[in-house]
């Protein structure tokens, strides 16, 4: 009998949450090993929930009969409206990109990226490729290489050609996983643009590069988690976001007109928004909310349009 | 009536601030849900849940409100609302069917032990959501009703909880659900 009231007193301070941690989780062993103890704590869950719903649909009994006045008077809005975002917020677009884990991967150059990253990048003739996948490789390989500059642009000051080129070959040994992510927020119109480019940019590319015959086979397909993106409208955010969740939040009125960019660099992905021509750092350890402000590093903004265009 | 005022008389458990909060903030509160995707009445829904989970931390003593209370209840509801969204979005894809057969077993056994304590006196169902739902300690309790003192309030509440506890093991097995 005393053990019995025991029992009763543990569950009940278990339920409650008056239990310690510690004294929390010594009671879940016992209810492991305990099934008669197991089939009482379930009988009493199910009880005080009960009691707590109970109370709940109490309280929004005595809610809903108040007179909420003026405020209550709302048209009816966008009801189906809530569709939208759903299908918002799983869409993406990705690159395919190559399995770049060998160490002794290929140099790739190419003139006109090279152009635009002040010549940090070795140049190399080589012959025509022209096959789909050296196309891919191609365009993939000068995304790295942009990415990587991106990268030291960010935390250190110009240093002499050389030393550049060689440290990007360091890194490029290094990482192994380089992609380009683009989300554009309506890919019935995005997906026909970025094909185009490609077709584009073939000539110019394919005539600069040259890739090993043996590397081709090693290319796979790999998919990036995408972000997911949220808009609110808030009260007090006009223009700010967060992420909460592994979710990016935008506060603010940006009528979807904002891109996504994630790179991935050898420390990690480094995410970009486009939005009405300025280029945003996106923090993704950011979970306050937090003013968006543009980016002003002239040469960074350089490196993000060269990418956005590709 | 200031912050600090309505603070107090939540805090006691006196449902006329929270009716008094419910209208002040009615319409800032669901204009958050209804711009972002929701019904009026997922907005006043959203709005009931965030001010009830209010209520509760404050009788609870859980809250150190640094911030005014429409800010705090506003952040409440865009955390309850993307929970929805989220909820929404999951249920549309998969696992409708699952879910929809655990929610009727749950269902179920909820309705039986709601009837159990609509069985139960009025000082009971007091006693036991208050302790239950609103956590209040017993000497609250034992204030907010009007007894002699915390002992009578614990006894009274442990008789409480024993006759709940009867009734549904009857209904139970009557219903065949436990053995």
């Amino acid at each position: 009998m005393s053990t019995n009231k025991n029992y009763f007193d543990l569950i009940d301070s278990y339920l409650n949450g008056k239990m310690t941690s510690h004294e929390a989780i010594e009671f879940e062993n016992q209810l492991q090993k305990d099934p008669l103890l197991e089939s009482k704590f379930q009988l009493q869950k199910d009880i005080v929930d009960s009691i707590r719903n109970f109370r709940k649909a109490e309280l929004k009994a005595t809610l809903n009969a108040v007179e909420v006045g003026v405020g209550g008077s709302f048209t009816i809005l966008k009801v189906a409206a809530g569709l939208g975002v759903m299908a918002l917020l799983g869409i993406g677009i990705y690159y395919f990109t190559g399995n770049t884990e060998n160490s002794d991967l290929p140099e790739i150059s190419n003139n006109e990226i090279s152009e635009n990253n002040q010549g940090t990048v070795e140049k190399e003739n080589t012959p025509i490729a022209d096959t789909k996948h050296e196309k891919d490789i191609a365009i993939k390989g000068a995304d790295k290489q942009i990415t990587n500059v991106t990268e030291k642009k960010e935390k250190s000051e110009p240093v002499a050609a050389e030393t550049k080129a060689t440290e990007n070959k360091d890194i490029n040994d290094k990482s192994s996983n380089i992609q380009e992510v683009k989300k554009p927020v309506q890919p019935e119109i995005k997906l026909p643009e970025v094909v185009e480019d490609f077709d584009k940019e073939e000539g110019q590319i394919s005539e600069n590069i040259k890739v090993p015959e043996n590397k081709l086979n090693q290319v796979t397909e790999t998919y990036l988690p995408k972000t997911e993106v949220v808009e609110m409208d808030h009260r007090k955010y006009a223009f700010h976001y967060q992420f909460y969740n592994n979710k990016l939040y935008l506060y603010g009125k940006f009528d979807n007109k904002y891109e996504i960019l994630e790179l991935n660099t050898p420390t990690g992905i480094s995410i970009y928004m486009f939005y009405k021509e300025n280029f945003y750092e996106l923090e993704q350890n950011q979970e306050k909310i937090t003013p968006l402000s543009a980016i002003e590093d002239g040469t960074l903004i350089r490196d993000l349009k060269t990418i956005r265009d590709n | 009536m200031k912050d600090r005022e309505i603070l107090d008389k939540i805090a006691k458990g006196d449902e006329s601030a929270l009716k008094y909060l419910y209208k002040k903030y009615y319409r800032m509160m669901t204009k958050l849900v209804i711009s972002n995707n929701g019904s009026e009445d997922e907005a006043k829904d959203i709005y009931q849940d965030a001010l009830i989970v209010f209520w509760q931390k404050v009788i609870g003593g859980q809250l150190i409100l640094t911030s005014r209370i429409s800010t705090y209840l506003y952040s409440i509801c865009l955390n309850l609302w993307r929970k929805e969204l989220d909820r929404k979005n999951r249920l549309s894809h998969e696992e409708k069917d699952e879910a929809q057969y655990l929610d009727n077993d749950r269902e179920e056994r909820e309705k039986i032990i709601h009837e159990c304590i609509n069985e139960l006196g009025d000082t009971c169902k007091r006693i036991l959501t208050y302790y239950y739902f609103e956590k209040m300690s017993m000497q609250e309790i034992a204030e907010k009703l009007e007894f002699a003192n915390t002992d009578t309030a614990k006894t009274k509440k442990y008789k409480c909880k024993k006759r709940l506890d009867q009734l549904v093991k009857q209904k139970y097995s009557a219903s065949d659900f436990l053995d």
